[in-house]
């Protein structure tokens, strides 16, 4: 690793992705638990009342998440949002429905009203959870990218090879392999999300609600250690293949010694293979730690402990996110075309100006963010119930 | 014209069109709410109270709203834009990410605060909430707007070739913050957002005056929302003089389509109405207002002050660009800019008809009733005014960088709208434009539909928001 502008930037959006997971990630998880953990109206506007104060603010880290991208690496911004066009579509309009299902809920009293918002609430949830692990899994995987510049075209850049429909269907798709990655990290980030709503929901509320949540967490462990054991076991096995080292050596702009590092772990006929465990035995040690970190979470929702739950699913999910990032370093966006037409940290990069500025007003404003949104947190970390509400309500009433 | 591209610019413009009847109340509406509250800390009397939990309530419907289309748009540019992102990027998303960090953090998080915070946060937070979040969303607007900026008038930037292709690149930081077109952009916008929300409060509060429920509440609302709408729409018009100056300077192809100005004239005059035959280039029917040279006034501070007319300027950018067309199309343009131009000056008198009859307001059904039916005047003016500031742009998503009124200062930055958009495929397109149609329309009849019921409904206390 060189600590350069170009990685820290990798580790900075990586970051603002894992703040997006770990703090929307909550509230999803609650969202898609909606239907489940809440039976009767009480219940329900005590479930969206757990994440009301917070989620749009969660949801700010997406929204800057993709700004950083934008600006620090712009090459992956374009290529990732024009090639997964309609996935992003479909991740946008469950965003759209999400956001006003938890506006529009409660605010007519028609029971139809509440029944659709309530269904839409749970599935918008689960579909935006669902493609935000499929494009991760996709791109892992390695998607079928072209940098046109090699095909001499001065303005196109990154572009995606196959065409719509087929471009979409193969995300999917369980007989291509990035396809099947894309939906095994898709299957174990809902998962992994509806693990983080139930350690919010044990640490927000009490009683029914906190009751069921506490024994859907029993149910879901199991399968989401099940699914991360064989995404891990898979992604070793994942291999790129070097057509022309020529002109990956001069397209995707590696540092040399990085590039050697790379070039003298070809196989003879160019393949890369373990692309994603060149530094196995730091990749091994986060993922042991994330593993041991789900085992915490799991005697922690057994004593009904939410805070305490809610720090394991977190660092379950830092663990094994920045294995991830390891893993990847610097490929941003491998391409399965041959590796030389990926998306690198470096060939994706903005100039070290803007990175330079850029990292100037992360340095001084992350930790204000940070700060701020810690300490409304704090001010609304109190314990919310169906009863808490009755209660509310009747003293309205009296006024 | 290309499909992708077409579809691609109706769905962009559509975005911007629905993004844009949240936005400019969010900017509005979270100052008056502020205003409010700070009147209730400050006198201690309930029916601030009361107000301030009124009017950010309809705002927090609103504002989800905005939330959801702003982020539709945000990755629309790397959806449909690619080619146009891959290129500005390293200028165009610094911004974008500063606003998300800077201000929609703040905006949004004590928002939260604000409208949750009602007797659970000491007083002096929650005030301070209210606040932030209301500078939160104008700061937001002010980083959207140097984004925007850039691309009308390309600052501080230079040209290279990277890995993947050529692309502009940072060459001062303080420059593109300091661009002078983005910078009157975003007071112009601003005001915009607050003329907008003093003519909503007014709607609204016109429509109970008009049945007598509540009065002392509407009155006092409608009061704050003509003094606040009444400097704002002064403001409005003084700003807008100097943002229209702004691209007289350094869009000489937008200005002559707003003007419907085919010859270069010194002494231009303004034109009341007018109509153009874009193939002959030449207007059908001209009205000028008889003040000789009032154009060449405003735009270049000199009643004799020389303009370059669309012809010329179409030969220049020729003679530079090779063939295309560069000039706008002058009808759309022309009356997106003079019905906005009408409305802001209607905007000023319905504030002082307002003023002249507050002592009475409640009996003065004259003006209430005008009042209620302007509420859809200033979500048009903010339609027709971002119509003319895109559409007037084209054929470019970066305007050549231009100075002086017509001098090319770096033309190899100028990049087409055609040139822009990305590799996809005419269903793709298709489908994405339907599906956001018919969500965006239902959105909004939706966040219609709450707002009526819940602005016609009044100052009933309730126990929560959810």
């Amino acid at each position: 690793m060189h600590f350069d502008l170009q990685t820290i930037w990798a580790i900075l959006v990586t970051i603002l992705i894992a703040g997006y997971i770990v703090t929307d990630g909550f509230d999803l998880g609650v969202g898609i638990l909606h239907l489940f953990v809440a039976k009767n109206d009480i219940e329900r506007r005590v479930n969206i009342n757990a994440i009301g104060p917070v989620w749009d603010g969660n949801e700010v880290w997406f929204i800057t998440a993709g700004g950083a991208a934008f600006a620090a690496f712009p090459e992956l911004y374009a290529a990732l949002f024009s090639s997964l066009y309609i996935a992003l579509f479909v991740v946008l309009l469950a965003l759209i429905y999400r956001a006003v299902s938890f506006e529009f809920r409660s605010k007519e009293e028609s029971e139809g009203w509440k029944k659709f918002w309530d269904v839409s609430i749970t599935v918008s949830s689960f579909v935006v959870a669902l493609l935000i692990g499929v494009a991760i899994g996709n791109i892992l995987a390695g998607l079928p990218i072209k940098n046109m510049a090699i095909e001499g075209n001065k303005l196109l850049g990154f572009v995606y090879a196959e065409k719509f429909p087929i471009s979409f269907i193969n995300l999917v798709n369980p007989f291509k392999f990035h396809g099947l990655y894309g939906l095994l990290v898709g299957i174990t980030t809902v998962l992994f999300i509806v693990m983080h709503g139930i350690s919010w929901l044990l640490w927000k509320t009490e009683g029914t609600i906190a009751e069921r949540a506490r024994s859907i967490g029993l149910k879901v462990w199991l399968p989401f250690v099940i699914m991360y054991v064989i995404c891990t076991a898979l992604a070793y096995n994942i291999s790129f293949k070097v057509n022309n080292p020529e002109l990956a050596q001069k397209y995707l702009q590696l540092p040399p010694d990085m590039f050697q590092q790379i070039a003298s772990m070809l196989d003879s006929n160019g393949v890369l293979h373990h692309a994603l465990f060149r530094f196995p035995a730091i990749e091994l040690i986060l993922i042991v730690l994330a593993a041991l970190c789900a085992v915490g979470w799991l005697l922690a929702v057994r004593s009904v402990d939410g805070a305490k739950a809610f720090l394991f699913s977190t660092l379950t999910f830092l663990f094994a996110g920045f294995a991830v990032m390891f893993g990847a370093y610097p490929l941003a966006v491998p391409s399965s075309l041959g590796l030389e037409h990926s998306i690198t940290i470096y060939n994706g990069a903005s100039s070290q100006l803007t990175l330079t500025v850029m990292l100037i007003a992360a340095i001084i404003f992350t930790p204000i963010v940070i700060a701020y949104q810690a300490w409304v947190y704090k001010m609304f970390l109190f314990k919310i119930s169906p009863e808490s509400l009755r209660r509310e309500i009747e003293e309205a009433a009296e006024h | 014209m290309d499909f992708v591209l077409l579809v691609s610019r109706l769905q962009f413009a559509m975005t911007a069109f629905f993004h844009f009847v949240f936005v400019p109340l969010t900017l509005g509406l979270s100052t008056l709410s502020a205003i409010m509250l700070t009147l209730h800390y400050a006198t201690g009397k309930e029916i601030y109270r009361d107000m301030a939990k009124f009017w950010s309530k309809l705002f927090a419907i609103n504002f989800a709203l905005g939330v959801a289309t702003g982020l539709v748009h945000e990755f629309e540019f790397g959806m449909n834009w690619s080619v146009y992102s891959r290129f500005v990027g390293d200028i165009f998303g610094a911004p974008l990410a500063i606003e998300g960090l800077l201000a929609f953090f703040m905006e949004s998080t004590f928002m939260g605060v604000f409208l949750f915070g009602w007797d659970k946060v000491p007083k002096a937070v929650h005030l301070l909430a209210a606040w932030l979040s209301s500078i939160g969303s104008n700061l937001s607007a002010l980083w959207i707007l140097i984004a925007n900026g850039w691309m009308q008038h390309p600052v501080g930037a230079k040209v290279e070739m990277a890995a993947a292709g050529k692309r502009a690149v940072l060459s001062d930081w303080w420059a593109v913050v300091f661009n002078p077109v983005a910078d009157v952009k975003f007071w112009h916008t601003a005001t915009a957002g607050m003329v907008l929300s003093a003519i909503f409060v007014l709607s609204v509060s016109a429509y109970h005056l008009l049945r007598k429920q509540n009065v002392e509440f509407f009155k006092k609302s409608a009061y704050i929302a003509l003094i606040f709408g009444f400097i704002a729409s002064v403001g409005e018009i003084v700003i807008g003089d100097i943002h229209a100056h702004e691209v007289a300077k350094t869009q000489p192809t937008k200005l002559a389509a707003m003007e419907a100005l085919w010859e270069t004239k010194q002494g231009a005059p303004v034109l009341l109405a007018a109509w153009a035959d874009q193939k002959a280039q030449k207007n059908v029917v001209e009205i000028p207002l008889p003040i000789p040279g009032l154009l060449s006034f405003l735009a270049t501070h000199d009643f004799n002050g020389k303009l370059l007319g669309a012809k010329d300027l179409q030969k220049k950018f020729e003679a530079q660009f090779g063939p295309g067309n560069y000039i706008p199309p002058v009808n759309f343009v022309f009356w997106a800019f003079h019905l906005m131009v009408y409305l802001g000056f209607f905007f000023v008198l319905l504030f002082i008809w307002g003023l002249a009859k507050y002592k009475d307001l409640e009996n003065a059904n004259g003006f209430l009733k005008v009042a209620l039916y302007s509420l859809p005047l200033p979500y048009i003016a903010c339609w027709l005014g971002w119509a003319t500031a895109e559409v007037g742009r084209q054929p470019w998503i970066v305007y050549p960088l231009t100075d002086d009124y017509g001098k090319i200062k770096l033309a190899e930055i100028g990049l087409k709208t055609a040139q822009a958009v990305s590799p996809l495929t005419n269903v793709e397109v298709v489908i994405t434009y339907i599906l956001f149609a018919l969500t965006f329309t239902g959105l909004a009849i939706a966040d219609f539909y709450l707002l009526a019921k819940f602005a016609t409904k009044g100052p009933e206390k309730e126990a929560e928001l959810y």
